[in-house]
């Protein structure tokens, strides 16, 4: 009875800050809800039996991700200083095709699960286990990963000396 | 089952009540500290009925100043997030101590009782997280304030705090490496014994490097000199600038609270946790053959006091070096930060691989 109750509020609290972050006009507040929804899910992921995914979730996403959003926000000015935001016509044409595609692609990952929703979890994940699929049965794409976030902080650091010389 | 609820309040209230009275005893600790150290007297002006006791009463002074202060909050900031911040300071700071143990088990009235609040198998990773969510506290208490040396304060804590968890995190891979377990538990049961014949085999033998980083880290995480250029309170007074009474008060023991848990941390990941040098479960097992037999219901209680004497003595040497060095720079900070202390935990973490592989 518990676990469906504890869902329920952490789904609620997820959503809640999703559609925080669409509608709030502050970018501020924007950041703060999406950070709401991101320690929800680290709570559902732990009612999942898995602390090991909520406390990477809680320490990535929410403690550095987060965090570097935020301070990029900060440096933008107050929402109230800004004018009303500029959609103009083709371009929330386009965006409304690209947020129907991928709400169909949601629709269809959610179907593919059926009514098999998982309730009552195994036990909790060893470290172990993890790191055995990590390094061993995914090491290919863990590796090509950090190799595209090594090649997108080069890129990063080239183009903030390009700056850097010009001025 | 209600046994369990009853234990389990049981411990979080000693626990917690140990943790925060240590607490506030580090806020005396470092102002007679430091007049010791500078050649002064320090606080010793708070007295009941004449006695003074070496200034002791000025916790309660200050206690009280704080809660009877105007609660001020600066126009134009942001109200609700304003006064979030310094439970975002405070709350994770206690939390993180439920993943330390205090001693081993022991039974009482026919329970086994863990001398942790949470047992959990992801020990680190919780007290990672846990400090991980504290630079909201600062970062919002800044920006929150809508004052330019709060914000200034906030941003030079936001670079600081993602800069140094890298080393903070590297620093202890070295010691999981060792133990192969995040449990703090399992590592501080796995740290007894000797080591040669009549060392205790604390961890402090397999991993100093780790040792050196993770208390520069962690010293670094508490925002406490020499790595206090977000509070610099000579200047900027940083992120606290706008706060005042008990929400300044929060901030305030957060500060020494994480104090409280790096010692806690230190102590169970390099110096055994709750081991006592020499104690087994019969007794005290000298060098060259001495033996003394201790009463077994006596070991955890032991066990118990060593911890928090570790504590007490790590505290001691926080302080120590927060009174002895002085503030880095910016540039220094980021320098020691990205270009030593990063590539030197690296360094650890691929020493101790080669070490247990060549061991292996």
């Amino acid at each position: 009875m518990l676990v469906p109750i504890s869902f329920a509020l952490l789904a609620l609290l997820a959503l809640g800050g999703a559609l925080m972050l669409l509608f709030r006009r502050d970018p501020v507040d924007g950041v703060l809800s999406l950070v709401v929804t991101m320690l929800a899910l680290a709570g559902i992921y732990l009612q999942l039996a898995d602390p090991v995914v909520a406390a990477l979730q809680v320490i990535v996403y929410a403690g550095a991700i987060m965090v570097l959003f935020l301070f990029v926000t900060m440096f933008v000015r107050r929402a109230e200083e800004r004018g009303p935001l500029g959609w103009d016509r083709p371009r929330f044409a386009l965006a409304s095709i690209v947020a129907a595609c991928l709400l169909g692609l949601l629709v269809q990952a959610i179907g593919a699960f059926g009514g098999n929703t998982p309730t009552h979890p195994g036990p909790p994940a060893e470290i172990a286990a993890i790191a055995h699929s990590l390094f061993g049965e995914f090491l290919y794409p863990f590796e090509l990963v950090s190799a595209l976030l090594l090649v997108a902080m080069v890129g990063v650091v080239v183009l903030g000396r390009r700056g850097e010389e010009s001025s | 089952m209600t046994g369990e609820f009853v234990i389990a309040i049981v411990k979080t209230i000693v626990a917690v009540s140990t943790l925060m009275t240590l607490a506030a005893l580090l806020t005396w600790a470092e102002r007679k500290q430091s007049a010791v150290m500078q050649d002064r007297i320090g606080a010793n002006r708070a007295a009941i009925l004449g006695f003074r006791a070496i200034g002791l009463f000025h916790i309660i002074a200050d206690a009280i100043k704080m809660m009877t202060k105007e609660d001020f909050v600066p126009p134009f900031a942001n109200r609700f997030i304003h006064s979030l911040a310094p439970f975002l300071a405070i709350f994770p700071a206690i939390v993180a101590f439920a993943a330390i143990p205090m001693g081993d088990t022991v039974t009482l009235f026919g329970h086994t009782v863990e001398m942790r609040l949470a047992p959990m198998n992801i020990g680190f990773l919780f007290i990672f997280a846990m400090a991980s969510v504290t630079v909201y506290a600062i970062v919002l208490g800044g920006w929150s304030s809508n004052n330019r040396f709060a914000m200034l304060g906030a941003m030079r804590a936001a670079g600081q705090m993602i800069s140094y968890e890298l080393a903070l995190g590297l620093a202890v891979v070295g010691s999981v490496m060792v133990y192969g377990t995040l449990d703090l538990m399992e590592i501080a049961r796995a740290q007894t014994g000797l080591f040669a014949g009549f060392l205790p085999n604390w961890g402090i033998i397999y991993q100093p490097l780790g040792f050196l980083l993770l208390i520069t880290a962690s010293i670094a995480e508490t925002k406490r000199a020499p790595f206090d250029i977000p509070e610099a309170e000579s200047e900027i007074i940083g992120c606290f600038l706008e706060y005042s009474g008990m929400k300044f008060g929060m901030f305030f023991m957060a500060e020494f609270v994480t104090t409280v848990v790096v010692a806690g941390l230190v102590s169970t990941l390099y110096f055994g946790g709750y081991q006592v040098p020499y104690l087994m479960a019969d007794g005290f097992h000298l060098p060259f053959g001495l033996f003394l037999v201790t009463p077994a219901a006596l070991v955890p209680w032991l066990q118990f006091g060593a911890f928090w004497i570790k504590v007490v003595f790590f505290c001691w040497l926080l302080l120590t070096i927060r009174w002895t060095l002085p503030r880095f720079r910016y540039d220094q900070l980021m320098h020691l930060g990205w270009k030593i202390l990063l590539p030197l935990a690296l360094f650890n973490v691929a020493a101790t691989g080669a070490w247990i592989l060549a061991a292996a």
